[in-house]
């Protein structure tokens, strides 16, 4: 493939990273936002697939002492809700905003600041899930990662049962 | 968690007015590829599926900071309408997920068969299908709640109802690689693992459709295993393999067969040890979500072999993660159309530039690029 079918090369092809860094973040290209979301969910899928090794090893035999019963509890809620909320809908949808408006014979999707917006929110709600292990004890003890399995069901995430912030993030 | 459902809202949106207003000219909605139309449906569902997580997240939120009492029972609420809220929105979230897979392979299928898709209009029907029956499901996963016998049996029938579409969308899969010249590289592996892991999952989907059998299964390891089984072994493999089909298009070069080969057995191998051994403990009476368990039970050595599988998976994936950067820092070139595929991504340069397309193209047929490069013998005469 010949250089100059990309379209790109209008720009210096050696910019400085800062400036290219520049560029993704504030990009609004169906493209580049579609490979954001990938990216993010791939890194999402190596947390979850650790958390869910984490399990695995301390089921390998009975009476395993590996993790605590409270670790234990907040490895299968944060595997459930990464792998749900921030692997397979970001995979999801960087795939078809990638493809959808290649397939269709489109210049970019119909809103591309609130593709920008959309892109960016789920990564900050993915940050906000994973600052939970920072607070308070974190992940040991009655501490502030979310526990209550990924259904969140209710008398578990109410006030009596589950004081500290835990299932706000 | 809400800002995540925000963005997801805003890009169904954005989905769904892509696809009705700006079509290129021809493309009718009856000419659209069918990962587009897989992708309008899935786009409605986020919308009708994710807004009721959000609202019961408002809930949950007035009720541990500003005293409401939506969910607290001895204040007169009602714990059951967490799980009602949930799972309207947790059914209908499987098939936001599967809609694309489902998108994936009636791309990836019928360029490997080197035959046109099987019963296209069968397939949109059958999409919009599972779209409504998908919205009408969720009590399924409630069956040990204590429902009333009426609300049992409508959830049940509705479950069952749902494996027909999908059902049909197998056979037409099927079709479409009957007779064909099939190619196996490491996209049409992951799909034909799919064809067959998702009809297993299926059918223990339909087993645990069965109230009676639910209660005896519920919270079993038998219902982690199956939902793994559709998420892993219909989704994710599909996933890996739009990875492989489509990375020559996003990145301009192409990935290591070989080693996209030995991800494929790695994976695929890990996967039947992990999941299918996990179904057993479930039978056996196992619980999902315990830290730990007594010896002598039975359970030990399907709990071994269930671990064993885990890393093979990791190593698949690894696998996976350097091919995808050695590809693209060493790839060789992949050339415009590597597949020789029929959609119109493929007519553009790979990657494809900021534009998109110089001229905005006009299509006539359902294989755009077929037209072109068999001119003699256009799809459009026969649609």
């Amino acid at each position: 493939m010949s250089a100059n079918t990309f379209a790109i090369s209008e720009l210096p092809a050696s910019r400085p990273f800062t400036l290219r860094l520049h560029e993704w973040v504030t990009t609004v290209d169906h493209k580049r936002l579609g490979v954001l979301y990938i990216l993010f969910a791939l890194v999402f899928l190596i947390v979850g697939g650790i958390e869910a090794t984490i399990m695995r090893l301390q089921l390998v035999r009975p009476h395993n002492d590996l993790v605590s019963p409270e670790v234990f509890n907040r490895m299968f809620t944060m595997h459930g809700t990464t792998m749900i909320f921030f692997v397979a809908m970001p995979l999801v949808f960087g795939f078809a905003n990638y493809l959808v408006p290649l397939m269709i014979g489109a210049r970019d999707m119909a809103f591309p600041r609130l593709n920008a917006f959309s892109f960016w929110m789920s990564a900050l709600g993915g940050l906000f899930l994973y600052f939970s292990f920072l607070g308070g004890n974190g992940l040991y003890g009655a501490g502030s990662t979310p526990d209550a399995g990924w259904f969140a069901y209710a008398p578990l995430t109410a006030k009596t049962f589950s004081v500290v912030a835990s299932s706000e993030y | 968690m809400l800002s995540s459902v925000i963005g997801s809202i805003g890009t169904a949106i954005n989905i769904i007015a892509t696809i009705l207003c700006m079509r290129c000219p021809g493309m009718t909605l009856g000419k659209m590829p069918l990962l587009v139309w897989l992708n309008l449906v899935m786009a409605g569902l986020v919308i009708l599926a994710v807004s009721p997580l959000s609202a019961a997240q408002i809930m949950l939120l007035i009720d541990r900071y500003l005293g409401g009492h939506f969910f607290d029972t001895q204040a007169g609420g009602s714990a059951v309408i967490w799980m009602h809220f949930f799972w309207i929105f947790g059914h209908p979230e499987v098939y936001v997920l599967v809609l694309p897979a489902f998108a994936f392979a009636s791309e990836i299928i019928p360029v490997f068969s080197r035959k046109a898709i099987f019963g296209y209009p069968v397939m949109v029907l059958a999409t919009i299908a599972i779209g409504f029956i998908g919205m009408s499901v969720w009590a399924h996963h409630m069956f040990t709640v204590g429902m009333s016998a009426g609300a049992n049996t409508f959830f049940v029938l509705s479950t069952m109802a749902i494996a027909v579409p999908t059902g049909i969308k197998i056979f037409n899969w099927v079709a479409t690689m009957w007779g064909g010249k099939l190619r196996f590289e490491a996209p049409m592996l992951f799909c034909v693992a799919f064809l067959f892991q998702f009809l297993v999952a299926g059918l223990t989907g339909v087993t645990l459709a069965v109230a009676p059998l639910d209660w005896q299964l519920g919270n079993s390891y038998y219902v982690v295993a199956h939902f793994h089984y559709v998420i892993v072994g219909g989704i994710l493999f599909t996933i890996f393999a739009a990875f492989y089909y489509w990375f020559p298009k996003a990145i301009g070069k192409r990935y290591n067969e070989a080693l996209a080969r030995l991800h494929f057995w790695l994976f695929f191998i890990g996967f039947h040890l992990t999941f299918d051994f996990m179904h057993v403990p479930g039978l056996l009476g196992m619980p999902r979500r315990i830290y730990t368990y007594e010896p002598g039970r039975g359970w030990d050595i399907w709990n071994l072999l269930v671990t064993v599988g885990v890393v093979f998976q990791a190593a698949g994936i690894l696998i996976f993660a350097g091919n995808l950067i050695w590809s693209y820092l060493r790839g060789k070139a992949a050339g415009n159309d590597p597949w020789d595929a029929w959609t119109l991504e493929w007519s553009t340069s790979s990657p494809p530039p900021v534009y998109n397309y110089a001229a905005i193209p006009v299509v006539r047929s359902r294989r755009p690029l077929w037209d072109l490069k068999h001119p003699e013998d256009p799809d459009w005469r026969y649609e």
